[in-house]
Parts: C-alpha cells; structure tokens; sequence
C-alpha cells in the first residue's frame, strides 16, 4: 500500500514537471513531436530509475557513512553522468536496438534537473531502498505522461490558428500553464 | 575541507576508471570513414536524402548503399570531398529544386466558406478544398510549414513561391501538398517535359476546351480515314464544320512541333474534314443505342465542366453554352 501511495502521488499529485516545475527544458524542446516526445519519455524513465537506485547507494553507504552530506550535488552530479555514459556504452554494445531507440536523448539527460531533482528528493524524503525505486519510477513516469500530453495537445495546436505574436513557444506556455492547473486537482488525493 | 577534497577525488577516480574500462570493454567498432564523411555533410539533419538523419546517411555511403552525392544540400564541394574519402568518381549531377505548378490560387473563386484546421490536407477531406478549381493551391501553406530551409513562402496571389537560392531540393514541401502542386526536379527535366502528370495526354488534347483527341484524328486522317475521322471529333464536339473556322486553337500554341519549327495545323486539319463531309453529300450516321423510350437529365447545380451540356441548369442556358 505504501508502494501505491508513493506511485500515485509521484505521477499525478506531485507529478516532476506540472506540480515540482522541474525539467521544463526538455519539456518544452521535446514536445514538438509525438515520436520525440515519447522517445524522451522511455529515456527518462530508463535514466531516472537508474539514477534513483545509484544515488540512494552513494547517499547511505558513502556520503552519509563519511559524514559528507554537503556533498550531496555535486557527488551526484557526478555519479549520474558518468552512469549514463556507462549505460550508454553498455547499450551500444549489448543491446544495439534499444541503443538506437534511446541513443540520441540519452546525453540529453544526463544530468537534466528533473533526474537530479527526483534523486534529491527520494532522499529527502528518507526514503528506504525500494521505496527510493518505486518514487524514482513514479517520477520518470509522471514525466513521461506530462510530456506526452502536452505534445499531444501541440501537436492540435500546430493545426488552430493562433495569432502570430502567440506563435509557437508562447502559445507552449499557456498550454504548459492550463495543464499544470489541472493537475492541481489531483492534490490533497493521498 | 580536505576529506571532502578527498572524497570528491575518490568518486571521481572510480567513475574515470570505470568509464575508460568500459570504453574497452565496451567497445564497438566503426568504420572511421562513417565520421570523415558525416563531417561532409549538411549536418542539418533534414532527412532529405531519404535517411534518419546524417550520421545513418554516412553509414550508407560507407557501406555502399547510398552514392556521395546522397545528401541534398552539401553542394559540389562537399559531394567532391565525400568522394575523394570513398575512392570514386563524383559523376556530373544536376541539382534538384522545388517547383511550383500552380498559379492560380486567389484567382478561384471559393465553393464555401471554411472554419476548419488551418491545414491543406485537413481542408481537402472536405469536398476536395474550398476552391472551384479541384487541382490548384488551396493557399494554406502546408509545404510553407514543411520546409526546413525557409526556401518557400505564401506569395501574395495565394499560391506558394519558393525560393531558389534557398531550396535545396529535399522533398518535404513535395510530400506534405495534398494537390500535388509541387514537384521537386531538375531544371532540364522540367523544361524538357511539358506535361507533368504521368506524362499520359498529349499537350494538344490537354488544352483543347472541348478534349478531342487529337492525335487521333490526325493520325487517322495521315491514313486516309476521313470518315474515322469525322467521328473521332464528333466523339467530343458535335459542331467541327463551325469550329474549324472559329476556334482560337489554344492546342496549336501548346503544339511540341512547335519547338522545333511550327506547330501542326490542328484546326485547320479539323476544318478540311468536316468540308470534306460536308461536300460528299450525305452525313456520316453517329451510332446510337436503340431507344429505350426513358429521358435523362443531368441535375449538376454546381459549377460544371461540360462543354457540351444541353439541359438547362441553374447557372447555365444550353444556348450559351453550345
């Protein structure tokens, strides 16, 4: 049940990028096109799990154990960058199909400020190990459902006609703007 | 202070080792021709070439799949400096450019007036666009939005103008036209070609109001069928002995004889025929079905094309029109 709770109230109630306004870069570069956006949403979802899991272990086992808390950025930063050239090099190598699918937004968010966001706050949050993996999980998916989404939207605004001062990235932010009021009604849900 | 130095160090020690053992583990290997070529390339990304993108464009001219010409827009030096990294010959080519065939737009007149996505496409699915004219530009710009090289603008007749310093002969505006107003070819090939769609009526036939097939005609007059003939006109216009002396010939000025010298004198051909039935005495008979003793009537309120209509409409008396 604890799961649960943590996965609705990452994905909708304290959804990363409408309710935290983390990571709106990605959001509004990438949600030009449905194909990119969802290409962005599976990389964020593959990332930030794997963040999530290998920030919790550098924060228990070496940053709380050393006494270096205040260290926790920069650390991270680190950490997380260097995990997704890894796992970049990794899948090149193994698994060349997921690494043409994934392959040019995994740079994109080595250490995009919705990853590193999510990370902070599982440990702010003291979370255990697996609760640390399911929040990080509910982060990347809220994030995922948000992007798609609003490319979704976009994508019908592209065909309206919008005046030519509201073009584009102004006409994004008011869409962002009325999307982020509506999952105002999933807070005070858990 | 120093633990944090050291920490810090520490972190970033492992993770260095770790990366550069998993470069060597990890590592996978390319042809280093895929990047001298890539760097070759427009590197804008476009997908003109018919690829996802530059870097799977190099890969295919290093595998041998695509020719170094492969990418749309590097021009000759950067095609030379493909070829010169792959071994082989250039070739002589002829840049391809985006041409636009329709310049009537504002000019047809709107059947109704349209509220719908701003779309050209979306516009289409309803009754063929808004225009009377079912082939011309419908004006909203999809292959405007389609270009990735600002190359095409809306001009201020309502049909699109492109720009040829600018175009790089990619295709998209091609592709994205639901009237397939715009094609994307060489220059020779546009001005060696008269007609552009399927290549399939001669000119003469194309611009002839009343759609005789004229080469028909002719051909059958060349073997001495005159009556053959007679009837092939009267296929589409009932009236050759007046046309033959009145009609402006607008399939003369299309005429390809005329690019070499003069163009064949088509109406006076028509002319020489329907004299020449008219002389022998009798009428040629016009085959027809036996009566069934049933009227028809054609009940087009639109505009319509026939030149050949006999039954009042609402907009349009068979006096005028015959």
């Amino acid at each position: 049940m604890e799961f649960f709770e943590i996965f609705i109230a990452g994905v909708f109630i304290n959804n990363i990028l409408l309710a935290q306004f983390l990571g709106n870069c990605p959001f509004l570069g990438t949600s030009k096109k449905m194909e990119t956006a969802v290409g962005m949403a599976m990389a964020v979802i593959f990332v930030l799990v794997m963040a999530g899991m290998i920030t919790w272990i550098v924060d228990t086992y070496l940053l709380k154990a050393l006494d270096v808390e205040y260290l926790r950025t920069v650390s991270f930063i680190l950490v997380i960058a260097s995990l997704v050239q890894f796992v970049e090099m990794f899948l090149k190598k193994s698994i060349p199909g997921l690494y043409a699918g994934l392959g040019i937004f995994l740079p994109l968010i080595t250490t995009n400020c919705a990853v590193m966001g999510a990370c902070l706050l599982n440990i702010s949050k003291e979370y255990s190990f697996l609760s640390a993996l399911v929040s990080s999980f509910s982060y990347a998916v809220g994030f995922g459902l948000a992007l798609i989404l609003f490319a979704g939207v976009r994508e019908r605004i592209n065909l309206a006609r919008v005046p030519k001062p509201l073009q584009d990235t102004s006409i994004g932010l008011v869409t962002a703007g009325i999307i982020a009021l509506t999952f105002m009604s999933f807070k005070g849900m858990v | 202070m120093i633990s944090a130095l050291f920490f810090m160090l520490g972190i970033g020690a492992v993770c260095g080792i770790v990366l550069s053992l998993s470069s060597k583990v990890f590592y996978v290997y390319e042809d280093p021709r895929i990047a001298l070529v890539e760097n070759n390339l427009a590197a804008a990304n476009c997908g003109g070439c018919g690829y996802a993108g530059c870097s799977s464009a190099a890969e295919a001219v290093v595998t041998g799949l695509a020719p170094p010409s492969v990418c749309v827009i590097s021009g000759k030096e950067g095609v030379e400096e493909v070829a010169k990294i792959m071994g082989v010959d250039v070739g002589a080519a002829e840049s391809l450019l985006s041409y636009n065939m329709c310049e009537g737009g504002n000019r047809a007149d709107d059947k109704y007036y349209y509220m719908g996505i701003s779309s050209c496409k979306a516009m289409t699915a309803a009754f063929g666009g808004k225009r009377v004219c079912g082939v011309g530009c419908l004006g909203f710009g999809d292959c405007v939005k389609a270009c990735q090289f600002d190359a095409v603008k809306l001009g201020p007749n309502g049909y699109p103008v492109v720009d040829d310093d600018k175009c790089v002969g990619c295709g998209a505006c091609q592709q994205a036209c639901p009237k397939d107003i715009i094609k994307v070819t060489t220059l020779s090939e546009q001005l060696m070609k008269f007609n552009q769609e399927q290549d399939a009526l001669a000119p003469c036939a194309q611009t002839c109001p009343a759609e005789i097939n004229i080469p028909r005609y002719i051909n059958q007059l060349r073997e001495g069928k005159y009556k053959e003939a007679v009837q092939t006109i009267r296929m589409r216009n009932p009236l050759p002995l007046s046309c033959g002396r009145v009609c402006p010939h607008p399939c003369e000025d299309e005429c390809r004889r005329g690019i070499e010298d003069e163009a064949v004198s088509i109406n006076q051909l028509k002319r020489f025929v329907s004299d020449f039935e008219m002389n022998s005495g009798s009428r040629i008979p016009i085959k027809c079905a036996p009566d069934t003793g049933k009227k028809s009537g054609c009940s087009r309120w639109w505009p319509c094309r026939s030149f050949l209509c006999i039954f009042p409409t609402a907009n349009r008396t068979p006096g005028v029109y015959l």
